[in-house]
């Protein structure tokens, strides 16, 4: 944001005493670009996310507001706005208050440094994973607080267990994303989508084994550190009845559904912009597109597409898997997901140096990681035809069967 | 004593007492849980029953034989073509009335239908215990086809009341018998494979399951399980096959029992294991039900008004929740002098009560659901 | 745990993901089962099947007053009074829908078949005394059989009952008509 405001200074020439007030007033406005984009994001996900549901589990779902229901998500922010909003007798009625708005500031905090486009970024920090890893504690602050100012034992024990589960995943995000970091050389988002292409094998996630491995192993721990299924512990329904969200109702409620639905969206980002080529065009020379606002918005829709791709992956694993224990949950951390990513950064730090030597190397291995990726999608594709045909049911697919 | 001791609600040393219950999302009904708990890990869960006590045995006392045949519908909503027969096959014994075969095979059909109703539900809602909502609406969606079946077969979807004393109430036609060959085409191959790709081998439900709540075959002797939860435990024992009733020795089939599937042998996953097995075995005994069903009558010749003579007897059949008995005593009027009702839920109750000790709080969500507790079959 | 055993997990858990995730996708290619009740239903979609236990109702021109239903009745939800004296006139056929629990013991026990499920299941009202269902308007002379009947002969006439018509209109106080026998005697409710 400062190139733009910068600018617009030029253009109007506005002198210096006043271009602290034009900055201000045009991070403000990108403020709430990225307020309304994130709300509606969250607001519209959650009807998508319930129709999707529907069809896998072969119901139809939402469909009365609107066409095919997709009003469903204003009609329910209505409704929640206008209940009552109840704090129990009992509770420590200052933390209960401003719990939700520590969840949904932890949130919306990583839109800063989240990019939509070569020049469309709240500030493009030189530190801006770290910035990431560490503004998301205040989502655990939040649920943590919100769990014991409830004064209810199922939101303790929700609390609880979020802030242990929160707290270790950070560990192999942060491992994760390092091993990215080796090849890039630098922490800056903007500079790490710079440094991949537009065309698929040139992205990071085809650099090399290690971080073909580290996309997985991310995103499994960024599931865990959002508190998505199969690692919702922190709200197990079925257990902790709505875990620290019991005692929750009307409009802080739906800040933490807000903030949970949004953090969907943190997650599709900051993988395709780490790992999957941002908003890199193919065949397009990064100069190029910085200068031309047309592709830069063809940038944005790109960048748009592999998150909302991400997104669908997420909620489709919500819809299929069951949920961990908590001891599996610290089990799969600490045995599992950070040995493998300490194991990945060393891959990757012996391919960077051999890639120096041989560079021919490089482009090979990128090649062949990616028919490899091809190969599982396309035996995907198979099983789920011979799902289809083994079980024969009502189908849109009548040649299938 | 104090009340609270004697309902042990005394708060120890490092302890939260946590109260599970009568609402809560998978307690299955109106059940309470005393649950003490050291942080995640339980002491103990004390199951509290009583809820739904309605006193159906008590009002068996003011009812005639006939009408308390829908009464042993509400015993246990999920299964209640099973309570209809136990009940019916008692009073047939006292009477000494001789059921036509039609009527006997009818019979088998709808119960060996309302098993794997009941057994859909009891593997969906458990596997949405542990966090999957996928598999129990798949479930659902299939037992609605059953529901259809039923729907047509008797006039009623859940509380069914299909059996009378000497027979069944409605016959079957072709247009139910095409429905159950249509259901049993879709439901054996291809539903219960897909089942199991969708959850049952699915690693996350294995390590939920696995050694949680092991149950060994002398345990669950004592503890008195019966039906799945029995044989889950290694122990081979079904009344269909043990102490043959109706035309089950006519029918071929297989009774599973849990081998360790993937852990020690009675584990909340062989329990799992176990109901998904039976379920094909009884799509294989109604595919065999429905070719050899024979001609006749559905209704033996009963009296009007049902006056057994003197006498008791105890009847069981082998439901979806194991043996359930009605012992009934007859002092020559009208109504039964008692009706006891033995049900499987009951016993389960206690192994959860002990089973539950020194595990997690998300294994007892797990333990309960794999139990397979119907609240209303616990208080009658 | 050897370190076979820590690979194994992570294959196993893979892999069943996977096939779990290619079952999920194949759901999403297919239709739900689902249908919009009231909106639309499927064509040639059967949604209450014939011999549904629905709401009872009652051809008093087929009752013979024989009370069989009323013996039956396991909850007591039908009353029958039947006057008494040379000449038989059935005074009152109640049924409270509200109680009902539709286990169909009644129509079985009906000899004539003049008692019987509906297929209406939708049926709620604003004042719950509406749903007791009061069939006799006038006094009604019982129906003798006729030789050789079976059931079948009397499933000519089914009507919607009437509690479903009735949902809107104001609630009226029943009262049972009574009958002037003609020896000059009372009827069976003046006698109480």
């Amino acid at each position: 944001m400062f190139e733009i405001s910068s600018k617009i200074l030029d253009y109007f020439g506005i002198s210096s005493d006043f271009s602290v007030i034009v900055v201000v007033l045009v991070f403000f406005v990108y403020g709430l670009f990225a307020l309304t984009f994130a709300s509606l994001f969250a607001g519209i996900t959650s009807w998508y996310e319930r129709r999707i549901a529907g069809r896998m589990q072969s119901r139809i779902g939402p469909n009365r507001v609107g066409y095919q229901g997709f009003w469903q998500w204003l009609a329910d922010g209505l409704k929640c706005w206008f209940k009552e909003d109840i704090i129990p007798k009992d509770t420590d009625s200052v933390l209960f208050r401003i719990a939700p708005y520590f969840v949904f500031t932890g949130v919306l905090s990583t839109f800063v440094v989240i990019p939509f486009s070569p020049t469309i970024v709240g500030s493009d920090m030189n530190v801006g994973l770290v910035y990431i890893i560490a503004i998301t504690a205040l989502v655990v602050a939040g649920i943590l607080m919100a769990g014991w100012a409830s004064n209810s034992k199922w939101t303790l024990l929700g609390g609880i267990r979020s802030a242990a589960q929160m707290i270790s995943y950070e560990i192999p995000v942060a491992l994760s994303l390092i091993v990215v970091i080796i090849p890039a050389g630098t922490l800056s988002l903007q500079k790490i989508i710079q440094m991949q292409g537009g065309a698929p094998y040139n992205w990071f996630i085809f650099h090399n084994p290690g971080t073909f491995a580290a996309f997985f192993i991310y995103f499994t721990s960024a599931l865990a550190e959002g508190n998505r299924t199969p690692f919702d512990l922190p709200e197990a329904e079925s257990e902790l009845v709505a875990g620290y969200n019991t005692e929750y109702s009307g409009m802080r409620f739906l800040f933490f559904l807000f903030a949970e639905w949004m953090n969907l969206y943190v997650i599709g980002a900051i993988a395709t912009a780490v790992f999957l080529g941002g908003w890199r065009i193919p065949g397009i020379a990064y100069e190029v597109q910085a200068a031309s606002l047309w592709l830069q918005f063809v940038g944005f829709i790109i960048f748009l597409i592999k998150a909302l791709l991400l997104v669908n992956v997420i909620i489709w694993l919500r819809w299929t898997l069951p949920r961990l224990r908590i001891d599996q949950l610290m089990i799969m951390c600490y045995k599992y997901l950070i040995p493998l990513s300490v194991i990945m950064i060393l891959l990757s730090v012996f391919f960077t140096v051999i890639y120096y030597s041989l560079p021919f190397l490089s482009l090979a291995v990128r090649i062949v990681l990616f028919i490899l990726s091809l190969i599982v999608a396309g035996y995907f594709g198979y099983r789920v035809y011979f799902n289809i045909k083994y079980f024969p049911d009502k189908t849109y697919l009548r040649w299938m069967i | 004593m104090t009340l609270e001791e004697r309902l042990n609600l005394v708060k120890r040393e490092n302890e939260i007492l946590l109260n599970m219950g009568p609402q809560h999302p998978s307690t299955h009904g109106v059940i309470r849980f005393i649950v003490r708990a050291d942080g995640e890990i339980m002491v103990e869960a004390l199951p509290v029953v009583g809820y739904l006590h309605r006193g159906i045995e008590k009002l068996a006392e003011q009812t005639p034989y006939t009408g308390f045949i829908p009464y042993t519908d509400r015993v246990d909503y999920l299964a209640a073509m099973f309570a209809n027969h136990a009940y019916v096959m008692g009073v047939e014994k006292l009477l000494g009335i001789e059921v036509p075969k039609r009527a006997e095979y009818l019979r088998v059909i709808a119960c060996e239908l309302n098993r794997i109703a009941s057994h859909l539900i009891a593997l969906g809602s458990m596997a949405m215990d542990i966090g999957a909502f996928t598999p129990f609406l798949h479930g659902i969606r299939e037992r609605e086809l059953i529901n259809d079946i039923t729907e047509m077969l008797c006039g009623a979807r859940l509380t069914y009341n299909y059996m009378r004393v000497g027979g069944v109430s409605k016959d079957i036609d072709d247009r139910i018998i095409k429905k159950i060959n249509d259901f049993l085409d879709r439901f054996l191959p291809g539903f219960i494979d897909e089942f199991n790709r969708l959850i049952t081998n699915n690693e996350i439900l294995v390590k939920r399951c696995v050694n949680i709540a092991t149950v060994s075959a002398d345990e669950a002797i004592n503890f008195g399980l019966v039906g799945p939860n029995l044989r889950a435990s290694g122990v081979k024992w079904d009344l269909r096959k043990n102490m043959p009733y109706s035309v089950y020795p006519e029918l071929k089939f297989e009774v599973p029992v849990g081998e360790g599937f993937r852990g020690e042998v009675g584990d909340s996953y062989d329990r799992f294991v176990v109901r998904v097995k039976e379920m094909e075995e009884s799509a294989r005994i109604l595919k065999q039900a429905v070719s050899q069903l024979p001609e006749g009558e559905i209704l033996a010749k009963v009296p009007k008004r049902i006056k057994p003579p003197k006498g008791e007897v105890y009847s069981a059949v082998e439901s979806a929740r194991g043996e359930l008995g009605y012992y009934i005593i007859s002092d020559g009027t009208e109504n039964p002098y008692r009706v006891k009702i033995r049900t499987g839920s009951f016993s389960a109750m206690k192994a959860i009560h002990i089973k539950s000790q020194g595990c997690f709080i998300a294994d007892l969500v797990v333990l309960i659901a794999s139990m397979d507790i119907v609240a209303p079959e616990i208080d009658r | 745990m050897s370190f076979t055993n820590y690979l194994a997990n992570i294959r196993n858990s893979v892999v069943s993901i996977f096939e779990g995730m290619a079952v999920t996708f194949s759901w999403m290619l297919r239709r739900p089962h689902t249908v919009q009740y009231p909106d639309k239903v499927d064509k040639g979609h059967e949604l209450i099947k014939e011999g549904f236990r629905g709401i009872l109702e009652v051809d008093v021109s087929l009752c013979t007053g024989c009370l069989a239903c009323q013996r039956t009745c396991p909850i007591g939800v039908i009353l029958v009074e039947v006057s008494k004296g040379t000449e038989r006139y059935i005074t009152r056929f109640d049924i409270d829908a509200a109680k009902c629990m539709y286990c169909g013991l009644c129509t079985e026990a009906c000899p004539t078949n003049a008692i019987r499920h509906t297929k209406e299941f939708a049926y709620s009202v604003d004042d719950i005394r509406k749903l007791v269902l009061h069939y006799i308007k006038e006094p009604v002379k019982p129906y003798k059989p006729v030789k050789d009947a079976t059931p079948d002969n009397f499933n000519a006439g089914r009507f919607v009952s009437e509690i479903v018509k009735n949902r809107e209109k104001e609630y009226v106080e029943y009262e049972a008509p009574s009958v002037k026998i003609p020896d000059g005697g009372q009827t069976e409710k003046e006698k109480n």
